[in-house]
């Protein structure tokens, strides 16, 4: 069975599934962020933990179940299977040497090392490995092809491009296994959603999200596993493991740390702001957009509506623009999102508004919309980025209503100071 | 004196290309040049397969060709963006001599249809 037809798509709420285990979009930009946020909030040892560990839940929720649909059931097919899959998406190409007491893994080309090297490494030393995410894939990998519970296979990736080694390499050893928690599949994801509401501009984003989610379809790893697209590296990724590495962190430091709560809440929020600055941005100024869609107008609401596209195009969920006024306000609601599902079934109801990443996009979204000069072919870069962002505010967000806490839908509202 | 026609673009005017760098999140990767948006697009993509590139699916109005090197040549014919995308395992110093490859290819294939850009 080719892994392509594994795909599955909840049309009406932009939401994808691979073997029926939720998948979507980001750039390596969004993904080293993220890492970062969980680092700069944990600590580099605990953060690596806490990010092994989440990609290890993640990839076996979604390797058992792409084992089950292909029928793989000895060691060598499931072992092989799994890293044609984490090629497939992106992720990298890996070579998996193990047996049921461990082994070892290597790699010269992982979408976060690789991609940490291409961003930071003529500028920055680094020293700690990047590829927690490819960790817990090799863990989840070993495990589920033995047919080895929850976390017997503990890793360590101990040589890391990112680090200037030649090539990313990782120790499996044996570890205490438990049960493993539920999957959150499809099933579970179509219990969270709302039926879907028509925004402004409905027709046109809906027509052109779907063409993107099928241009997205014909997206792969190439033969080193990865995808350059949009002038970045893209993967598919787990949104488990984004949810995981947020909520765990955020839960922690809200037990341990209360009065950093607001400081972690913003990076978090923040990552979303990068998302739509690098990966919205480029998406809007790529060839393929053009060819799509047509060149950018630079006008705030196209800017708008496209930016709501390209949220469903990649498989975020269900967003639509309620209202909108130009340099006055944005009220951006979702009827899907790729984080309600995994809150309400980890953690049940939540006591505040949880949405960081759209509450970050919807910010940039009218950052985008009235600060950008499209027509110009502005140059995203870093210097702009934080021109735009890390200067005066000039916008703020509150996230009125949250799925996660119960409400019908959720809610982002953005004025201006 | 009259200019010479160059056959993909359809008509007997001088055409100044330049290459250049687009801004791109992974470095010297993206390259660019612009040609007049009434260009004979079918007919420079029938020259560029003949210089040895490879057709891939189009993307609505955009042409998209594979070279043996791992490259990337896409041809925007609503506005005449021509993008050069040199590949990623590429060394950051040779992107630049990866592109002009790329854009040489292009520009033999509009005065020299049909015929091999030399090496």
């Amino acid at each position: 069975m080719a892994i392509e037809d594994l795909r599955g798509l909840f049309a009406e709420q932009s939401l994808t599934f691979l073997a029926e285990i939720p998948y979507v979009y980001h750039c390596h930009h969004y993904n080293l962020f993220h890492d970062q946020t969980i680092d700069d909030a944990l600590g580099e040892e605990e953060g690596t933990r806490v990010r092994t560990a989440a990609a290890h839940n993640a990839f076996r929720e979604l390797l058992a179940a792409v084992f089950a649909k292909a029928g793989a059931t000895t060691p060598a097919e499931r072992i092989s299977l799994a890293s044609e899959v984490f090629a497939w998406m992106g992720q990298g190409r890996m070579s998996l040497s193990a047996t049921a007491a461990g082994g070892s893994a290597r790699s010269g080309s992982l979408h976060y090392g690789f991609a940490w090297r291409e961003k930071y490494g003529s500028r920055v030393k680094r020293s700690e490995p990047a590829d927690a995410v490819a960790a817990g894939f090799a863990a989840a990998a070993t495990e589920l092809a033995f047919d080895l519970p929850s976390d017997a296979i503990a890793t360590v990736e101990h040589k890391c491009v990112a680090a200037r080694d030649a090539e990313c390499a990782f120790a499996l050893t044996p570890s205490t296994g438990h049960a493993a928690k539920p999957a959150i599949d499809e099933a579970t994801v179509r219990r969270y959603v709302v039926p879907p509401l028509r925004g402004l501009d409905e027709d046109r984003i809906s027509q052109i999200a779907a063409g993107l989610l099928e241009f997205m379809r014909g997206v792969q790893g190439d033969e080193r596993g990865l995808i350059a697209a949009f002038s970045v590296f893209v993967a598919a990724h787990l949104p488990g493991y984004y949810n995981e590495t947020v909520y765990e962190t955020i839960h922690r430091v809200e037990r341990t740390m209360a009065d950093s709560v607001p400081a972690i809440e913003a990076l978090m929020r923040e990552a979303g702001q990068v998302c739509v600055f690098s990966t919205f941005g480029n998406v809007l100024l790529s060839p393929e957009w053009e060819g799509l869609v047509g060149p950018p107008t630079g006008v705030p609401t196209d800017v708008m509506s496209f930016c709501t596209a390209i949220a469903r195009g990649l498989g975020f969920g269900h967003w639509l623009i309620s209202e909108y006024e130009p340099r006055k306000r944005l009220v951006l609601r979702c009827t899907s999102t790729y984080e309600v599902a995994f809150y309400r079934s980890r953690y049940g109801l939540a006591t505040k508004p949880r949405s960081y990443f759209v509450q970050g996009a919807a910010l940039a979204m009218m950052t985008l919309a009235e600060s950008v000069k499209w027509t110009e072919r502005p140059q995203l870069t870093n210097n702009f980025y934080v021109e735009l962002f890390r200067g005066k505010p000039r916008y703020r967000v509150e996230q009125t209503k949250c799925m996660m806490r119960g409400d019908a839908i959720s809610e982002y509202i953005v004025d201006a100071l | 004196m009259t200019a010479t026609p160059t056959p993909a673009l359809g008509e007997a005017e001088r055409v100044s290309l330049t290459l250049y760098r687009e801004v791109t999140c992974i470095r010297a990767l993206a390259w660019r040049c612009d040609l007049p948006a009434a260009s004979d697009w079918p007919a420079l993509a029938a020259a560029l397969e003949a210089a040895g590139l490879v057709p891939r699916a189009p993307l609505g109005s955009v042409f998209r060709f594979g070279s043996p090197t791992g490259g990337e040549v896409l041809l925007v014919t609503a506005t005449g963006r021509v993008q050069f995308r040199v590949h990623y395992a590429v060394p950051q110093h040779a992107r630049k001599l990866a592109a002009e490859r790329l854009f040489q290819l292009l520009v033999y294939a509009l005065i020299r249809p049909g015929r091999p850009c030399p090496p």
